[in-house]
């Protein structure tokens, strides 16, 4: 029996032992469970050795205090949204500067190293926003002005460096990419303006530069940022902002409204983009945003052309095949990344 | 070594399942070549599929024009059936020949082009939502054992749990919505809680976890909120809660157990006073890290901002009342929380 066993086990080739210098999971060993490869008492202790009862502690005081937060701060917003006319303007100031400041002192009180201070830092972040809204509201500059926006991003920006919280920098950054846009569609009304598209190369690289920043971070081991959403999701954003004139350009070249711009800059951030998340720093799901994007601007050009000669049935099946066949390529192509990153990880 | 303080290897973890007597070697053997076989058929990411479902859902709309400029529609409803059930059959058959990537993406966009004309000959052949609905289902029922490709069992629940809830909405019958709910929580308990043995059901799962937030999001909705009362979504939502935490807890007993008399308590205070939308974004979640399942978990996080914007433009209620319903839910979870730091159950808060 034992000889067998040896035999059997000498037999599993490299790829597969590999695999056990994955990090285990619960979903692992559930499917092994069901395999029938694991008895209820090996489960059971499997899943305590994984997941003890501390894990999930943590896990729902982090939950508790995120989720308890945000409604309790979209509840703050939702009040002060409400067409308030029988309550004076300095009432509603100042509740909105009680909280604020409750927020504010309760962070300095916690601790900004600790979870609780950094989202009450956070509150009081969205408090100063909220308080810029009614001040637009009660003296009718109008609640989404572009200066209220601007001016919010610049106030709380020394509590945001002081923070090293990931989701208050992510919270800064959505604000000023707001105030942008809003600059942009206040100062001159879009009907007028020649450069229309000249926002989103600008939205681009006001991104990427927050990327940059988030990667020398990660570079100087700041292990506040260590959550690679922030990464996905600014990526994701750069590439949004400039699909939007590449794809514009594609479809109807125009040279004076900023969209050539655009296809310029997505024509140097989609190679250097692939490079720096293939070699320098490996990431799977922002090379597929990469791929997308590229396949998505590839489509556009492919499709202008055949709808151009032809607008027939066949021009239609001929560009339902070469969706499916480069849907599948890019698919392919990921599925082996997939695959070839697995392994350098667990080697 | 302690397995407890950093999450160990797979090996690492058999080592000490061995080591307690509860694995032998020859299970050690099995269980490697279960784990390297699964690593090659479920290691897909979630992107790589919705980019092969965006590619198959284009092409299919542009074999639909095709025929339809051809002229292959033009006999009416009773063309468009008998393309249907051409281009699925023809569909179904290839997958089952071949499983390389551009033959599968074919048969997908070629079935979903043929679920279009069956849906819409039947739509057009008994002029009623209900044909359409029915039919989606049938669809569903016949080909989920018979087309053996994931995305499209998820497609296909997903677009059969659509045309039911379209269905319910516009003949007026809005409160089977709540029905509807319920079975789809029974659905994604019964495959991600009992029956994770069966694989092929998963698909079905995660359909039914995608399509109930979105049938919370027609509960709230502005055309609809006046005809819709929350607390049966609320009620059913919070049983399914707690039947979640006596899963995770490792049965009804464990229930008695301070933390998770709190989360029991703290469940029905929600329910009392919040949105159905908070109630089962929580459930996502709790589900999603029990099994670290990160489609489940994210779902449930993304919910969250999508539900509150959904919510903020519902009519039936004032964004007053709105405020006081979001902030009670805060202050619910808060001072859950609260209670359990005191305790010393959840003082766990590192430095971050």
């Amino acid at each position: 029996m034992g000889t067998a066993i040896a035999t059997e086990k000498a037999n599993i080739p490299f790829a597969a032992e590999a695999e056990l210098d994955q990090r285990a999971s619960e979903r692992t060993i559930f499917d092994l469970h069901a395999a029938g490869l694991l008895s209820d008492a090996a489960r059971n202790e499997a899943l305590t050795v994984l997941c003890p009862a501390h894990h999930w502690w943590c896990w729902a005081n982090r939950a508790l205090l995120f989720v308890g937060a945000a409604l309790t701060l979209a509840g703050v917003v939702f009040f002060f949204a409400y067409n308030w006319s029988r309550m004076p303007a300095v009432a509603k100031f100042s509740i909105i500067e009680v909280g604020l400041w409750v927020c504010a002192i309760g962070a300095i009180r916690r601790g900004l190293n600790r979870l609780s201070g950094k989202v009450l830092l956070l509150a009081a972040c969205v408090f100063v926003g909220v308080l810029f809204a009614v001040y637009g509201q009660t003296y009718q500059t109008g609640a989404d002005a572009f200066e209220n926006y601007a001016l919010w991003a610049l106030l709380i920006l020394p509590w945001v460096m002081l923070g090293k919280f990931g989701a208050l920098w992510v919270l800064w950054l959505v604000v000023t990419n707001v105030a942008l846009i809003l600059f942009w569609i206040q100062f001159e009304p879009l009907e007028r303006f020649d450069g229309v598209f000249l926002l989103f190369p600008l939205l681009a690289g006001m991104n990427a530069l927050a990327l940059i920043g988030y990667e020398y971070g990660l570079a100087q081991r700041w292990t506040w940022l260590e959550g690679r959403w922030i990464r996905h999701l600014v990526w994701l954003s750069v590439l949004v902002y400039l699909s939007i004139p590449t794809i514009a350009f594609i479809v109807e070249p125009e040279f004076d409204n900023g969209s050539m711009l655009g296809l310029l800059v997505m024509m140097v951030a989609l190679p250097a983009g692939f490079w720096y998340f293939r070699h320098r720093a490996a990431d799977l799901p922002c090379l597929a945003f990469t791929v997308m994007a590229a396949s998505t601007a590839i489509l556009t050009f492919i499709g202008k052309v055949l709808f151009e000669i032809s607008e027939g049935a066949p021009a239609f099946f001929l560009f339902g095949l070469i969706v499916l066949g480069l849907s599948s390529a890019a698919a392919f192509y990921l599925r082996h990344l997939n695959k070839e990153m697995r392994h350098v990880v667990s080697a | 070594m302690s397995l407890a303080l950093k999450r160990p290897t797979l090996g690492q973890l058999i080592d000490h399942l061995q080591a307690q007597g509860l694995l032998d070697e020859a299970a050690r053997v099995q269980i490697v070549a279960h784990a390297n076989l699964r690593s090659a058929r479920h290691g897909e990411p979630w992107f790589v599929q919705a980019l092969l479902a965006a590619g198959a859902w284009i092409a299919a709309i542009c074999f639909i024009i095709c025929l339809g400029i051809a002229g292959f529609l033009d006999g009416g409803e009773s063309a468009l059936i008998a393309w249907g059930a051409v281009f699925i059959i023809a569909a179904a058959m290839l997958r089952n020949l071949t499983s390389h990537i551009f033959p599968t993406q074919l048969a997908l966009a070629v079935s979903a082009a043929g679920h279009g004309f069956l849906l819409a000959g039947a739509g057009m052949l008994f002029e009623s939502v209900a044909s359409v609905a029915v039919t989606a289902l049938l669809l569903c029922l016949v080909l989920y054992p018979v087309y053996r490709d994931a995305l499209h069992r998820f497609l296909s629940c997903l677009l059969a749990s659509g045309c039911m809830t379209a269905w319910i909405m516009m003949d007026g019958v809005g409160e089977l919505l709540h029905v509807m709910m319920l079975a789809k929580i029974l659905a994604i308990g019964l495959v991600f809680m009992y029956r994770n043995d069966l694989t092929w059901l998963r698909p079905l799962g995660y359909a039914m976890a995608l399509s109930v937030p979105v049938n919370l999001f027609l509960v709230v909705l502005p055309e609809t909120a006046a005809e819709m009362h929350w607390w049966p979504a609320n009620v059913v939502l919070a049983g399914a809660l707690v039947w979640l935490y006596q899963w995770v807890a490792g049965g009804w007993e464990n229930l008695r157990k301070e933390p998770l008399i709190v989360a029991v308590v703290a469940t029905i205070g929600l329910a009392a006073v919040t949105t159905p939308g908070v109630l089962a974004a929580i459930g996502l979640m709790v589900l999603g890290y029990a099994r670290r399942d990160m489609l489940l978990l994210a779902m449930g996080i993304a919910f969250f901002p999508a539900f509150i914007v959904v919510f903020y433009y519902e009519l039936q209620t004032s964004l007053l009342t709105k405020s006081y319903i979001l902030m009670a839910s805060g202050a619910v979870l808060l001072a859950a929380r609260e209670f359990l730091n005191r305790r010393g159950w959840a003082n766990l808060e590192a430095a971050v």
